[in-house]
């Protein structure tokens, strides 16, 4: 017992200094940064794209992750019913996941060998580590089959993703390279603020972790849709319904018009 | 391009999309006198709307879609407001009704399971029941030229029983005030408990069971979900937030048109050719539906709301 309260401390204590900002390391303080790190939904966004990019050492690798503010997510389990009929067969609860998870891997890195580095596992990176942070309710839950069902899921939506050779690497002066990241930011992607970490390796050791924010905002058309939808859903309700009302009518007038028949 | 953001979907659609699946679900609303829920949300759905959103919005679009469908058919004499203000008092009774039913089903554990099984029987028999009808309907017409008298069955008999009797002009029928009021209740409870407009309910019941014209059946039932669909927008868009107006507004754009063409195309079909259209559509429904139920899903989790 005492042994599994240890476990739990030290994976909290990881998760806290992970998510403290971490100071730039002296040697090789890279310059990495977002661009744009403001995305703008207006009326006719349709999802985005976010290049990250910096210098690293010639012989170091960066892996790129993006994960959104965490929250307990509320699901239908769908199930067989009387052993012929698939239907809904109770709710579960994937509690601390986050609304958006996508990492970007180098040529030299794949999905299979991310889940077996110690490092990368105890850096949390990939839906292996991820899996070993969320807490299923009710708790008796097969939580690897499923956890696969979640991530299917969310890959459908687009808000989940791994992606493999997806950093590009250009040789630079000193002992040095250049790395670009294309990054696509469906347009499912929810509102808010997330984080893109880059942490650059090298034989199996940390030697940098640098995070910058990315800012998913809603301004114009869709964010005055919004603010009267739920601040005053009710107005917005009779609006939307007049609306449609007087449409249908004067699409009826317009036809009796112009109709001849 | 031709790419609009929906708010409250929180995802963005392709505007031509829309637009004619809007045109097409409105085509269907106009010639048979249904919402077209059933068809349109499980689509919304595939194109990356979410279950509730989806659900409420076009309810916000049938509101378009069955005023315009509702104008035509007034226009050609079609609908009875006598009787769908009849049926409508007794679809919010019903409503109301089911809404309590289904918390105290929630709680006995199967109900999902009791629920769904009704409802695809209950899609069979309706859709089996007037394809047999009608296609019997359509073989008379060719055939026999005589009217045959039929003899009053005993369901005849218990409705001239009823006290209450009134005459309604549109429908060319006299029956007592009570039987629709009670078939009203009866279907906004069905309605209710399956979570569905309950327009292809309806229509079959006022066939059948009302006895009225198939062309008056069309025209009214579309006064009627106009009704419930108001109702169902401010409720959803007032306590839920479900509501996405650009996307009902990309859909009605569409609908009302579509329900425009689908009045004329009604009008040119006789009645028995519509009974067997509409049973053939409520039998496919029922196939999908029963399809969905026996084949396993890509994915064993979803989200909730939606039909």
């Amino acid at each position: 017992m005492f042994k599994r309260h240890m476990h739990i401390i030290a994976t909290a204590a990881l998760a806290v200094l992970l998510l403290l900002p971490v100071p730039p390391s002296k040697a090789q303080a890279a310059d990495i940064h977002l661009e744009p790190n403001l995305i703008n939904i207006n009326a006719t966004y349709n999802g985005a794209e976010v290049t990250v990019s910096g210098d690293i050492p010639a012989d170091a690798e960066a892996v790129i992750q993006l994960t959104g503010q965490t929250q307990d997510t509320h699901l239908l389990k769908k199930g067989r019913v009387f052993g012929i009929l698939w239907m809904n067969t109770g709710t579960i609860t994937f509690e601390n996941v986050p609304k958006a998870y996508m990492i970007y891997l180098p040529a030299a890195i794949t999905e299979s060998n991310l889940s077996q580095d110690p490092l990368r596992q105890s850096l949390g990176i990939g839906f292996e580590a991820l899996k070993n942070k969320v807490v299923l309710s009710p708790a008796n839950e097969d939580k690897d089959f499923q956890f696969k069902e979640f991530i299917k899921l969310k890959s459908k939506e687009g808000l989940y993703s791994l992606s493999e050779n997806a950093i590009s690497y250009k040789d630079g002066q000193n002992q040095m390279k250049s790395f670009t990241c294309a990054m696509t930011i469906p347009a499912s992607m929810p509102q808010g603020l997330f984080s893109v970490t880059t942490f650059v390796m090298k034989n199996g050791q940390l030697m940098e972790v640098n995070t910058n924010q990315l800012k998913i905002k809603e301004t114009g058309l869709p964010a005055m849709m919004s603010a009267l939808a739920f601040d005053h859903g009710l107005i917005y309700g009779i609006l939307a319904t007049l609306i449609a009302l007087i449409a249908g009518l004067l699409t009826g007038i317009i036809f009796k018009g112009g109709g001849g028949h | 391009m031709w790419h609009l953001y929906l708010p409250i979907a929180g995802n963005s659609v392709n505007v031509l999309l829309i637009f004619i699946l809007g045109g097409f679900v409105g085509l269907l609303s106009g010639i048979f006198g249904v919402g077209g829920g059933f068809l349109m949300t499980p689509l919304l759905m595939m194109l990356g709307i979410p279950p509730t959103v989806a659900a409420a919005s076009d309810s916000n679009q049938i509101v378009a879609a069955s005023a315009s469908g509702t104008l035509a058919h007034y226009r050609l004499g079609n609908v009875d407001f006598k009787m769908g203000i009849i049926l409508l008092v007794g679809g919010i009774l019903g409503g109301t009704g089911g809404v309590q039913i289904i918390k105290i089903l929630k709680t006995t554990g199967n109900a999902d399971f009791l629920i769904t099984v009704t409802y695809v029987l209950m899609l069979g028999f309706v859709g089996g029941y007037m394809f047999i009808e009608s296609l019997q309907g359509l073989k008379k017409r060719v055939h026999e030229t005589t009217p045959v008298v039929k003899k009053e069955s005993r369901y005849a008999q218990l409705m001239k029983k009823l006290p209450l009797q009134t005459r309604f002009e549109k429908s060319g029928i006299e029956l007592s005030m009570l039987l629709p009021l009670i078939l009203g209740t009866f279907v906004g409870m069905l309605a209710a408990i399956m979570g569905v407009g309950g327009g292809f309910i309806m229509v079959p019941v006022m066939v059948y069971l009302l006895r009225m014209p198939m062309h008056v059946v069309v025209g009214t039932s579309l006064f009627q979900i106009l009704f419930t669909c108001v109702n169902v927008t401010i409720m959803q868009a007032s306590s839920n937030h479900t509501v996405d107006f650009i996307l009902a507004l990309i859909l009605l754009l569409g609908s009302t048109l579509g329900a425009q063409f689908g009045a004329k195309i009604s009008k040119k079909l006789a009645g028995d050719q519509l009974k067997i259209l509409l049973a053939i559509l409520v039998l496919l429904v029922m196939v999908k539906m029963l399809f969905s139920l026996l084949l396993p899903p890509g994915i064993l989790l979803g989200y909730k709301g939606g039909h």
